[in-house]
């Protein structure tokens, strides 16, 4: 059994690097695990509170901070930031996101991390 | 999977990772990767010259020591403020290497020319390069198309 609770994503909805590069992948992956998925625009008011909060606290800050960021929240409670988008271009990100889903967190043993 | 050695440095994982060539979006070319010093500055910079982007590599968030390069860079050009730098954790997972640790590989810290803040359209504006010798950074009019730096062109 999986050992992620939740996948939550902070995502601007004019980003190539999160559409369709990073939420539509990590979202298919929640499904596919039944796991509970959570996105964050920081476009809007309300969920870029929370965007705000994810980031500050377990993710990669700054001011103006990169999207998008992805975070993996384990049956245990913990909150771990798991990606960033790649400045360095589109591919890099997508490479990234192809990364992790082939990673020891989505193969189903991520006990022994 | 890319089985790594620890000894592989930040600067040799930058360079085999983290290398592309991106639109330069002040002459259209390609703006490909170049580095500075030590390999632990790395910049997007087209054949004009025009630099893009200065990514800085460390094992941490050193945003202070970042912040004092991009100044020097950019001076005369632009004041650079906390909120122009943008950082990176990059880990074993999304780079694709195996490595049994959760923490970061390396980190990364950006400055991008003309975004957000500093953007700007004025055609008589001042922009960034970086002399093709590789050895400095120069300030000039962004319709002028100087290659080299003051000390190159005069040498
Ligand atoms: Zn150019
Ligand atoms: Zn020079």
């Amino acid at each position: 059994m999986s050992e992620i609770k939740a996948i939550h994503v902070v995502h601007a909805t004019w980003c190539p690097h999160c559409h369709p590069t990073t939420v539509e992948p990590m979202k298919a992956k929640a499904a596919e695990l039944g796991v509970d998925f959570y996105d964050y625009d920081i476009d809007n008011p309300e969920q870029a509170n929370k965007a705000d909060d994810l980031v500050r606290g377990h993710g990669d800050w700054a001011e103006d901070y990169l999207i998008p960021q992805v975070f993996l929240e384990m049956r245990d409670g913990t909150l771990r930031h798991v990606l960033s988008g790649y400045s360095e271009g589109v591919e890099l990100t997508k490479r990234g996101v192809e990364n992790l889903l082939k990673s020891p967190y989505f193969d189903g043993d991520t006990s022994a991390r | 999977m890319t089985v790594i050695h620890l000894q592989d440095s930040i600067v040799e994982i930058a360079r085999s990772f983290l290398a592309t060539t991106v639109k330069c979006q002040h002459c259209g070319g390609q703006a490909a990767m170049e580095y500075v010093g030590d390999g632990s500055i790395g910049l997007h910079v087209c054949p004009e010259r025009y630099v893009s982007r200065i990514i800085g590599y460390g094992s941490q968030f050193d945003t202070g020591r970042f912040m004092g390069f991009v100044q020097k860079a950019i001076q005369g050009a632009q004041e650079v403020e906390a909120g122009d730098i943008r950082v990176a954790s990059r880990y074993a997972w999304d780079l694709g290497l195996a490595r049994e640790s959760n923490d970061p590989i390396l980190k990364e810290m950006y400055w991008t020319q003309n975004y957000r803040r500093t953007r700007s359209e004025d055609p008589d504006g001042v922009g960034v390069f970086f002399c093709a010798n590789g050895d400095s950074f120069f300030i000039q009019p962004l319709k002028n198309d100087e290659r080299l730096c003051g000390k190159c062109r005069t040498s």
